[in-house]
């Protein structure tokens, strides 16, 4: 996807952002609607350096730390970070193909929620569960969408 | 750096970055929420609403006597009306994935009346309590939060305990009725309200059911497992308690879920509790509770707070814009 132009993947981010906070909080679909914040920020990593990637991931976790103030701050860590290693796997692997994609996606939403519990605490709350079962089908919902989302990128473009 | 700052920057800040960012950028989105909530209460069933409007139409034509009746004795007497705090109708949209079970947003606000430390309650029982408020939203927690706890007592209010959320058997959430007093056996079933204590929640809100005691605490105090009378699927549509907390925390709401006593038994005998079908169990014939009465134990209410006593109560609809608590007055 690096061959895009700039502004292609600006709108593509802009687009999941809003898609994302439309679904979940504005029509309420909740857990039915896949993580699209983590989606846009991975996607968006792979085009950008890790230095703007993680603004990217601080800029999305103070919009997503702003629907629930307890979590403000913590998503904001958690997307600096993701968005910083999504950027610094092109140093790892440099192609697109859509099964690294899928890999890559899943990873890196699970690898969210791990940190989202880690620094909320519950992770040593006894809701370890949670990562274990809920967190891996989340990753794969969010995986599906993100290549959806590529997918559709490619032929727009 | 920054990331860092604003995850240990003080409460206040952070809420003061997330306020205003929701009053600006993501206005539009809870804009959208509001509406959609406000359509899907109106829209989402109507088969469910006729049938409460016809039981209220039931329910009104049956006590009509019976409240005007009522109001006549209360003018004899020379008391006044008490009436019970409003409640304003909210709904609960949680927000998942963010490692934050028990917090969700409410679609009331201070433009609401609502503020925070508002008891949250459903027809069933409490849910949690208002956190945060915003102009137009709130943030609460319901019961299975780990921050939750509520004073909470038996209804004759002679067990007195703190209710906090742990898990049962098989990772079911529940709560945990601790540090009751070690020579009295709660039976099991014995349904557990907010004792009113800590100026948090009102007295005499349904919190759950006791379903055994629990292994894990030892010493001079018992400890028992609590089945919540709404359970986390129930908590979509709620009431939040409209007013400030301090304010309300005198009251005993008991009688808007239509919980009483019964008459205070002749002495050697139980007090016999007698709840509405809506809060018995599938096997539910009338629970003893400890065999104190309440007459003879005043040390074990809370200073101030006169006992339950049998009233002609009226059946309620559990939701009580009209209703007013049927304490006796102790004259």
């Amino acid at each position: 996807m690096r061959r895009h132009g700039r502004w292609t993947l600006a709108v593509m981010v802009v687009a999941l952002v809003v898609l994302h906070f439309v679904l979940r909080i504005g029509l309420g679909f909740g857990r039915l609607a896949p993580d699209l914040l983590v989606v846009a920020l991975l996607l968006a990593a792979r085009e950008m350096r890790a230095g703007w990637a993680a603004g990217l991931g601080l800029l999305l976790g103070i919009l997503d730390g702003a629907v629930l103030p307890e979590t403000f701050g913590m998503s904001a860590l958690a997307l600096t970070l993701l968005g910083f290693l999504g950027a610094r796997t092109r140093d790892l692997v440099s192609g697109d193909s859509p099964l690294f994609l899928a890999l890559y996606l899943f990873v890196g939403k699970w690898l969210f929620d791990v940190l989202m519990y880690l620094f909320s605490g519950a992770l040593f709350r006894g809701m370890a569960a949670d990562l274990i079962l809920v967190s891996p089908l989340a990753a794969l919902y969010a995986a599906a969408a993100g290549l959806i989302v590529s997918a559709l990128y490619r032929a727009l473009d | 750096m920054i990331a860092l700052v604003l995850a240990y920057a003080p409460g206040p800040m952070r809420a003061a970055i997330a306020g205003a960012l929701r009053d600006s950028v993501l206005r539009p989105i809870f804009a959208l929420q509001r509406g959609a909530s406000e359509h899907d209460a109106r829209f989402s069933d109507p088969v469910r609403l006729r049938a409460e409007r016809d039981s209220l139409a039931s329910y009104l034509v049956g006590t009509a006597t019976l409240a005007a009746e009522n109001r006549q004795l209360r003018e004899l007497l020379g008391l006044g009306e008490r009436l019970a705090p409003g409640f304003v109708p909210a709904e609960i949209v949680h927000v998942p994935g963010r490692a934050a079970d028990g917090l969700f947003r409410l679609t009331v606000g201070r433009a609401d009346g609502v503020e925070p430390g508002a008891p949250i309650v459903a027809a069933s029982g409490l849910v949690g309590v208002v956190r945060s408020v915003d102009e137009h939203g709130a943030v609460g927690i319901d019961w299975t939060n780990p921050d939750f706890g509520a004073s909470a007592m038996t209804v004759d209010g002679e067990v007195f305990g703190i209710v906090r959320p742990r898990a049962g058997k098989g990772g079911e959430e529940m709560l945990v009725l601790s540090s009751t007093a070690f020579h009295l056996t709660l039976p099991d079933t014995a349904l557990i309200v907010t004792s009113g204590r800590g100026g948090v929640y009102p007295r005499g809100i349904p919190i759950g059911r006791v379903v055994g005691t629990d292994q894990q605490e030892g010493g001079w105090q018992k400890s028992y497992l609590i089945r919540p009378l709404v359970s986390p699927g129930e908590m979509a549509y709620v009431l939040v308690l409209r007013g400030r907390a301090p304010a309300i925390a005198g009251r005993d709401l008991a009688a808007s879920w239509g919980i009483r006593v019964a008459e205070p038994p002749p002495p050697g005998d139980t007090a016999v509790l007698d709840y509405p079908a809506s809060l018995r169990t599938p096997s539910a014939a009338p629970t003893r509770s400890a065999p104190v009465l309440p007459e003879l134990a005043p040390a074990a209410r809370p200073a101030g707070q006169p006992q339950l006593r049998t009233q002609p109560v009226r059946p309620t609809t559990g939701v009580t814009g009209d209703s007013t608590p049927r304490r006796e007055e102790r004259r």
